[in-house]
């Protein structure tokens, strides 16, 4: 294997570079690498025209799961005809994942490789999600079929810098490494907080220097590179986490002079859509993943009408989703697009509305880095928001039986706001009579 | 003809002879040879001598505890199928042979031989699996119903289940272990956010 020395020097040792905090390990092998290669050919070939129905190598790879996997040896009855009864089998929610996410990893799939994620939090209580290192470098196979859609021609060599995912947090897990699976090219996750950076125009320097390919982040992050005025000239920029405004897209593409394409991933189903080239809803990219829409009570949601996003299938094998609802919303259309991507659209997707805090020096406040708060506290359930004019209020759903330290929770948080009004609330039922209930809301815009 | 009850079929279970309940020769204070007493009960209730083969499954295969279970369990069921009912019962050699070289063993791997006479429960189970291979069942019961009975009953499929269970909260706690010690490591580079 060669050793790409010269580009993680590159971004090491620039005298601009950030303080990064952590040294990632090399975990893809041989073998990997030639999965991903096949994974990219499938793509190309395998992605077409859907219909409701799963097709049949999804119907495939469910049998295969059900006497390998605890949680549906136990729901899904035996003998079931799933292409016939497909809309009875039980569905899969963020509480099984959430409560028992051992029952979901199959019996016989070695633990070694395994990788664990936590979600940000932002949409819920941050979940433990296990992983593979293949399953999380397709990612990347998936990113090339959403930049050729949008006519970017991809290809980064071994000395370049491949993508910079961009953070804006009050803290985060940053590093430089290689990319295997493009021919070890650079990758650096940053953190654009000024803290991070030997000089405050550091950011504005590393980012011109390493020319990186591809840009990454959240809205959050690429409103705060818009605020630094950051030179980078990317071939296209992608958003993900939460929905980018339009408004938001249009500037940032008119800064950096490249697409910006809007992306549909959970850390539990990996990527699911990308922004249309025309910028008319989401097409679904892996053609390993069954996408439905379901009515409130696990119904097929009539065509064209709006449900619950809800995903069978992908390449976690240690997560095998069966009917996922993902708690986001929106409605398919199989009908052909303009842009030639002849996988379905999603209309009008919700539940990724962007949220956004401010300190009381107006400083922007990830609610990332409130999760980060709430979570070393023993929590059911929660509800942050932040009004108009800065105040707070916080709903707490403490874990029966254990002790919960307000005066602490309330010192960690004011360290991150500062002196902003807050409101404390414990409520032992929160979320039971509206369990959609979001974790974090804000009447703050992004667009301010 | 005998009816036919539980309650005398344990009662016949109970009486069993000496014989019967005698160490199988190739242990210690060994007496009695179950082949021999197979070969009989075999040509008895079939009418054909037993296959060699056949009744090289009735001999000590180890020295071991389980095995010298085995045949002692076999002398129960021997015993069993000597009740003139069932002798005369006239069973498919077939599913004799199911009963004495496949379920049997499987009994005898959970259960110890002596708890079919302690144990009404066990011996309930263990006449219910010979009724079963005579082709009969108990006066007032359907097939249906001694079927769903001897499910009651099973040990080895009780077994199967504890083993189940145990096996996967092994796995659970395993699963759990990983989980939380890899969330501590750190994760592979990922090239957006999610």
């Amino acid at each position: 294997m060669t050793l790409p020395a010269g580009v993680l020097l590159r971004m090491a040792e620039h005298p601009d570079a950030p303080r990064f905090n952590r040294v990632v390990q090399e975990l893809l092998g041989e073998a990997d690498l030639a999965a991903l290669d096949r994974y990219r050919g499938e793509l190309a070939s395998r992605r077409g025209r859907r219909s409701t129905s799963p097709s049949p190598e999804i119907l495939q790879t469910v049998a295969g799961w059900l006497p390998r996997v605890p949680l549906l040896a136990c729901t899904v009855p035996a003998g079931m005809d799933f292409e016939r009864g497909w809309d009875e089998l039980p569905t899969t929610t963020r509480t099984d994942v959430a409560t028992r996410v051992w029952e979901l990893v199959p019996t016989d799939v070695d633990l070694a490789p395994m990788i664990v994620y936590r979600t940000a939090g932002t949409t819920g209580h941050p979940l433990l999600v296990p992983h593979h290192p293949r399953a999380v470098a397709s990612y990347q196979i998936l990113l090339e079929q959403a930049l050729a859609r949008h006519g970017v021609a991809f290809a980064p060599g071994g000395e370049d810098v491949a993508c910079l995912l961009l953070g804006a947090q009050a803290s985060t897990v940053t590093y430089a490494t290689t990319l295997p699976a493009w021919h070890h090219a650079g990758f650096a996750k940053l953190n654009l907080r000024p803290t991070e950076w030997p000089r405050p125009d550091s950011p504005r320097r590393y980012l011109g220097d390493m020319a990186p390919h591809l840009l990454t982040g959240d809205p959050i992050s690429f409103a705060e590179l818009l605020r630094l005025d950051v030179r980078a000239r990317p071939l296209a920029a992608v958003s993900t986490a939460v929905a980018m405004s339009s408004g938001l897209r249009q500037r940032l593409s008119l800064a950096l002079g490249c697409p910006v394409i809007d992306w549909y991933s959970l850390t539990e189903t990996g990527p699911i859509a990308y922004l249309c080239a025309t910028g008319e809803g989401y097409h679904l990219l892996p053609h390993d993943l069954h996408v439905e829409v379901l009515d409130g009570p696990g119904r097929p949601a009539a065509p064209g009408e709006r449900g619950e996003i809800t995903v069978t299938g992908g390449r976690n094998p240690y997560l095998p989703l069966l009917r996922y609802r993902t708690g986001d919303w929106g409605r398919l259309a199989f009908d052909p697009c303009p842009c030639g991507d002849p996988m379905p659209r999603i209309l009008d997707l919700e539940g990724r509305r962007p949220v956004l805090f401010r300190a009381a020096d107006g400083t922007l406040v990830n609610p990332v880095d409130v999760s980060r708060v709430l979570r070393r506290h023993p929590l059911v359930r929660h509800h942050f928001a932040q009004h108009a004019d800065g105040g707070c209020e916080l709903a707490l759903r403490p874990l029966p039986g254990t002790p919960l330290d307000t005066d602490a929770l309330v010192a960690e948080l004011a360290a991150l706001l500062g002196a902003v009004d807050l409101e404390l609330r414990i409520d032992p039922t929160l979320g039971d009579r509206d369990p959609k209930l979001a974790a974090y809301a804000s009447e703050l815009l992004l667009e301010e | 003809m005998t009816s036919l009850t539980l309650s005398a079929l344990l009662r016949w279970l109970r009486e069993m002879p000496g014989a019967f309940r005698a160490q199988p020769v190739g242990f210690p204070g060994g007496e009695v040879r179950v082949r021999a007493v197979l070969a009989d009960l075999w040509e008895e209730v079939t009418g054909q001598p037993a296959p060699p083969a056949l009744l090289a499954a009735f001999e000590a295969q180890s020295d071991g505890k389980t095995e010298r279970n085995r045949l002692r369990l076999l002398l129960a069921a021997a015993h069993i199928l000597w009740h003139p009912t069932l002798r005369a019962s006239r069973p498919q050699p077939e599913r004799l042979r199911r009963f004495l070289i496949q379920e049997l063993p499987a009994m005898a791997a959970v259960v110890p031989a002596d708890s079919v006479l302690d144990d009404e429960e066990r011996g309930e189970e263990l006449i219910r699996l010979a009724l079963r291979a005579a082709g009969l069942h108990l006066e007032g019961e359907t097939a249906h119903d001694a079927e769903d009975r001897l499910k009651q009953v099973d040990s080895v499929e009780r077994h199967r289940v504890l083993a189940e269970a145990a096996q996967r909260e092994r796995r659970a706690r395993e699963v759990r272990e990983a989980m939380a010690r890899k969330a501590a490591e750190e994760a592979a580079a990922k090239v957006t956010r999610e």
